[in-house]
């Protein structure tokens, strides 16, 4: 019959798709060999022939730049994610700045004082300062505007907190602000730098645009924003010639939201974007390097273990805490797994901060002292411990591997893995053995106060390793209040110290940031607050 | 003259005719299927080894040798090394192993649930078929997969979570695919018969319905099978549903992708291995289907 | 006919407003809270107070669901917990990439499966089989093939490899060029998806109708098959497909999900499978309830297509 001829053909069609699906895979396997071809529709070619760019400006001056999500709000009160904050720095201003190494600048302030006991903070303001979109003139008023409106509780801002200590806010003339607060505060200038809600804005412009003014922000800054198409994921900023610094080369910046990181490393190698924000993958990452784009990058933020004393009581015990530390082999892991990111960490505070001290205890890979001090501490026989891991990143490698490393020194490390949504709400609850946290604040005080205060224990606070040391408490509150730099730095100096001997977080690695950026872009480092400052930018002549 | 054809003795007398020969002639023509065989030879290996692994002399599927990162297929490795350095050949049947146990349990879990409540629904009629219609019409609005992905994001990632999520999905299908098989066999003349006997209801269901509506869904059963694993990989693949280091397919394709262009085999093997395994459970059914399906067995005969 | 149709679409509404409220609840059940996610590394007991209450979570479940439906039924889907835009409009702008893509992926594989299916139904009456098991192999094949994977092939080859499809962008759909070039390889591989189950389909269904008494009839008086077909058995051979290009539809709305993923466009479920992370409730069941709409409404007018075709049809 019929079937038998036909079977022999209907085999035959089967098999033509895995014989294609290997013929694509024959083809994969020969080009990733010289992984510069291919790229037959880009505008632009990068190979080991692109040096340095060749100076000269590209006509069109305009940088296309890759979003990793899209900004919520611009409103400066609710300004939190990078995308939003790479924004807001273009396009605001706040009294003061930060420079490259965390120090204080004048931005919108020209100079400013303070009384004796830090309690009084006065500034004297830059004249002849535009607005955006015809907003007029930046006085007081809007220093006075802006920052009540983050006191406000139906406003709901995030940054509320900073101003708490803020008694009243005064304005003698157009041009001076005087901050009266209720408690001494040697870091208030942290509250009206220009980040997050100490940014500026025109109470005209709130007051007349309401709802609508976090997607038509107005500021001060040398960008003004000119599309907000929150559909299609798609931002421009354009350069505000009234601009009262350094006017930018960039005539527009072209921000556009591709979240899946392979497409986006994808388009920027095909010429879509001059600039990746926040690309990541290792692999990824060392591809475009050897690609030849600049890997422009900033430690933004440290990460570390967070041991949660009341879920498992093992850790209330100093010894376990340290042994720990001393059976996981940090170095290898960073070398090895992510050797594109990062350094190793010895310090529960980032080292971006002026206040960082390299003067405290490290905890080198020991595991033959880890296993004696789990013995001292009545854990001959083994410990059990449980880490909780957020489902979209999945167990990661290094989490594996440190799993491993635990093993040897008799601690078994099981994992629970739970939804994005899931993990950030049990570990802001307390809910949890071990959990990683990373920390990033501009502001000690914050950070410190957070992290180690007994007043901060979750839910509520973010003190996840329900630490106490009254020493410790007794230096938090008092820095507050000194403004001799040295003795500050000796104080926190100390609380460092006290800590990295305590114990109560393990530091793993810092965090960075990479935005590989085409090689014919001039482009400046970024900021201390891992934002880039697009007046510094400009496009050369491509190849 | 009108061409009126007999209905056959056979088919009048003997009811199970409608829906299929005769018990033992099915299990010989069943073997003797083209399509069954070419189904059998591909799925039965797959199983087995997914059934055996523990005991056979693989690399463990998690150990980590970084000093062997994303290694193509060699002697020592044949299915090559990913990020980790780990075996993929132990980790594609490991895979298998979670992928294959996901893809049977949703299915059997949602064609035992799809079955009592369509019986339910079909046998009783009235007010409670209308309820149960009404609500399985709810399910049926929205696409499984979607389904699947909004249950498993708010279930968590997990294995048990997954075979929750796709259980759940499947479950309407499976319950209308029996109900209509029950309405159509409510009203035969045995069915009258054992109801004028005054046989109790429990029986009738047990003796008459459930046996008579068991072989279609013995076919569906293989396809949703096989559905339910490609559901699963989909949704792994999402980075929902199964995630590392837990390797079912779908999370190993994934891990793959960030690697696609210098590691394509360790998304492309898993890949392969989920087309094949599901095309030979698709075998299975359309065999099974040829096999037990009335209507083909009446054109053969013409 | 009419009456018919107004009763299907008021047994609609339940139904649809029957997921929502399945929907609300698993979700309001479910743990995660929008405002903690929202505010990442650092949210503090008050900015997570202030933020829900912003969001109008403190509400409780019943009372939230009540309002929600008032809202749905007078037309007003409500806010974005989380961004700045309504969840209209956020459906709106990502609706059509989605209605584009599984429609012209509907019509293609319905009008190609057809024309597969007629060609191997003749090709088989002359006895030639070999269109017929391509056809038949090529289902299981692709039926049995994830539309992720062929996602992958078909961006490894034609964006990384050869470079002939833009991988990001801007999708605007007016920019038909544009748009074209974006959804050409995802309408492909749903197509391809679905083109041999519905050629088999039309296959079967037309060489079935071939040897129906009237047919052979109008054979023997002389007619061409071709013309017999077009004359008389068309129609009703392609009833069946009809029915199945509503399940089709469904199953590639379910496929546009995942091509959104992989070829990085902004439709429905991009959105949904963010919004779901996110936590932002009224966006999920705003999405939940388009998707479910749209399914069936589509298998409603396959429905009342089928009725007007078949006359003979009883619908129940």
């Amino acid at each position: 019959m019929k079937h038998h001829a036909a079977s022999g053909r209907v085999a035959r069609r089967w098999l033509a798709v895995p014989i294609a699906l290997g013929l694509l895979a024959a083809i994969g396997g020969s080009a990733s060999a010289d992984s510069t071809t291919g790229r037959s529709s880009a505008n632009y070619s990068v190979g080991a022939s692109d040096t340095t760019p060749s100076g000269e400006l590209a006509e069109e001056q305009v940088l296309r730049a890759r979003l990793a999500a899209a900004p919520r709000s611009l409103d400066p009160a609710f300004v939190d994610r990078l995308d939003a904050e790479v924004m807001a720095y273009n396009i605001y201003n706040g009294l003061v700045d930060y420079d490259d190494e965390g120090a204080f600048v004048p931005d919108l302030a020209e100079s400013w004082e303070s009384n004796e006991d830090l309690t009084e903070w006065t500034f004297q303001l830059r004249q002849g300062v535009q607005f955006h979109n015809g907003y007029g003139e930046f006085t007081s008023a809007d220093v006075k505007f802006s920052y009540e409106r983050i006191q406000d509780p139906d406003i709901a801002s995030f940054f509320a907190i900073d101003f708490e200590n803020v008694g009243s806010i005064d304005t003698p003339d157009p041009y001076t602000v005087v901050f009266t607060l209720t408690e001494p505060d040697a870091l208030f200038l942290h509250s009206v730098a220009h980040f997050h809600g100490g940014d500026i804005v025109s109470q005209a412009a709130v007051e007349e645009l309401g709802d609508e003014f976090e997607a038509s922000p107005v500021g001060t800054g040398p960008f003004f924003l000119e599309t907000f198409d929150a559909g299609q994921g798609f931002y421009v900023l354009e350069r505000f010639d009234e601009y009262w610094g350094e006017p930018a080369t960039l005539e527009r910046v072209e921000l556009t939201v591709v979240d899946d990181n392979e497409a986006a490393a994808i388009a920027l190698e095909n010429g879509e974007f001059e600039m990746g924000i926040d690309i990541t993958g290792d692999d990824r990452l060392a591809q475009l390097e050897a690609d030849g784009f600049q890997m422009i990058t900033r430690a933004r933020s440290n990460l570390i273990t967070m041991l949660n004393p009341e879920a498992n009581p093992a850790f209330a015990d100093v010894r376990v805490r340290h042994a720990i530390a001393h059976c996981i082999d940090f170095t290898t892991i960073i070398e090895d797994l992510l050797s594109f990111r990062e350094a190793r960490s010895y310090n529960f505070l980032p080292p971006t901060l002026p206040e960082y001290t390299d003067d405290v205890p490290h905890y080198e890979y020991d595991p033959e002292l880890g296993r004696q001090l789990l013995e001292e501490a009545g854990y001959a026989d083994g410990l059990v411990v449980k880490r909780l891991i957020r489902g979209s990143d999945g167990v990661e490698d290094r989490d594996l591997l440190e799993q491993e490393m635990l093993a040897e020194c008799g601690i078994t490390e099981e994992f629970e893995t739970v939804e994005v949504s899931e993990f950030s709400e049990r570990r802001f609850q307390g809910d949890f053995e071990i959990a990683t946290r990373s920390v990033n604040e501009p502001n000690i005080d914050f950070i410190v106060t957070s992290l180690l205060h007994p007043d901060q224990f979750p839910p509520g606070g973010l003190n996840g390793a329900q630490y106490s040391n009254p020493e410790v408490t007794a230096l938090i509150e008092e820095a507050r209040s000194v403004t001799d730099p040295d003795e500050l730095k000796a104080m926190y100096g100390e609380i460092q110290r006290i800590v990295m001997e305590d114990l109560p977080y393990i530091p793993e690695n810092t965090l960075r940031q990479f935005w590989p950026t085409w090689d014919h872009v001039d482009v400046p480092e970024l900021t201390v607050l891992a934002s880039m400052d697009f007046t510094l930018v400009s496009i050369g002549v491509a190849d | 003259m009108t061409a009126i054809v007999p209905v056959p003795e056979q088919v009048r007398t003997n009811p199970r005719s409608l829906h299929g020969p005769p018990r033992f002639d099915v299990v010989h023509r069943l073997v003797a299927n083209r399509r069954v065989i070419a189904g059998l030879v591909i799925v039965v290996p797959f199983v087995a080894l997914a059934l055996f692994f523990p005991v056979l002399p693989f690399r463990p599927p998690n150990a980590s040798s970084l000093g062997d990162r994303l290694s193509s297929p060699s002697l020592s490795h044949p299915f090559g090394t990913d990020t980790l350095g780990r075996d993929q050949l132990s980790r594609t049947v490991a895979g298998a192993r979670i992928s294959i146990m996901v893809g049977v349990l949703a299915a059997a879990i949602s064609i035992s649930l799809g079955m009592l409540i369509g019986t339910v629904a079909g046998y009783f009629g009235g007010w409670v078929d209308s309820i149960v219609s009404a609500v399985l019409n709810v399910f049926l609005s929205f696409p499984g997969l979607l389904i699947g992905l909004l249950l498993v994001a708010v279930f968590g990632p997990g294995v048990w979570q997954i075979v929750a999520a796709v259980s759940i999905a499947f479950t309407p299908r499976a319950a209308r695919l029996q109900r209509a098989s029950v309405l159509s066999m409510r009203n035969r003349p045995y069915m009258d018969a054992a109801r004028q006997a005054a046989a109790p209801t429990w029986w009738i269901l047990l003796r008459h319905v459930v046996p008579n509506t068991v072989s279609p869904m013995l076919v569906v059963g293989s396809i949703f099978t096989a559905d339910a694993i490609l559901i699963e990989a989909t949704i792994s693949f999402t980075g929902l549903g199964i995630v590392p280091p837990t390797p079912s397919w779908g999370s190993i394709i994934k891990g793959g992708q960030a690697v696609l262009r210098e590691a394509w085999w360790i998304s492309l093997v898993p890949a392969m291995c989920l087309i094949v395994f599901a095309i030979g459970l698709h075998l299975l059914a359309d065999g099974t289907r040829q096999v037990i399906d009335p209507s083909e067995q009446l054109e053969k005969q013409r | 006919m009419l009456r018919y149709t107004l009763r299907r679409l008021a047994q609609l509404v339940p139904t649809v407003l029957g997921l929502v409220v399945v929907v609300y609840l698993v979700l309001r059940l479910a743990p995660g809270d929008p405002a903690v996610s929202a505010l990442g590394e650092n949210p503090t007991a008050e900015s997570v107070a202030r933020l829900r209450e912003r969001m109008g979570l403190n509400q409780g479940v019943i009372p939230g669901l009540l309002d929600y439906m008032g809202g749905v039924l007078r037309g007003d889907l409500g806010d974005s917990i989380v961004e700045t835009r309504s969840v209209s409009q956020i459906i709106g702008d990502s609706l059509p990439v989605t209605i584009v893509m599984a429609s012209a992926a509907l019509v293609l594989s319905v009008m190609l499966g057809v024309v597969l299916g007629a060609a191997a139904a003749y090709l088989s009456s002359r006895g030639r089989d070999a269109l017929d098991h391509g056809l038949t192999g090529g289902a299981i094949v692709m039926e049995a093939t994830p539309a992720f994977v062929l996602g992958l092939v078909g961006l490894l080859l034609f964006v990384l490899k050869l470079g002939w499809l833009p991988a990001t962008g801007i999708f605007d759909l007016v920019d038909i060029g544009n748009t074209a070039r974006r959804l050409a390889l995802p309408v492909a591989i749903l197509t391809v998806g679905s083109l041999a189950t519905i050629a088999r389909l039309a296959r079967t269904s037309i060489l079935e109708v071939l040897n129906e008494d009237y047919v052979r009839t109008a054979r023997s008086l002389g007619e061409s098959p071709f013309a017999a077909l077009r004359g008389h058995a068309l129609r009703n051979a392609l009833l069946p497909v009809m029915t199945l290009s509503g399940i089709t539809f469904g199953r590639l709305l379910g496929g546009t999900v995942v091509m959104e993923l992989i070829f990085t466009l902004p439709g429905m479920g991009t959105t949904l499978l963010k919004t779901i992370v996110d936590r932002d409730y009224p966006v999920v069941q705003g999405i939940v309830l388009v998707y479910a709409i749209l399914y069936v409404l589509v298998n409603l007018i396959t429905d009342l297509l089928y009725r007007r075709a078949d006359p003979r049809v009883v619908l129940t």
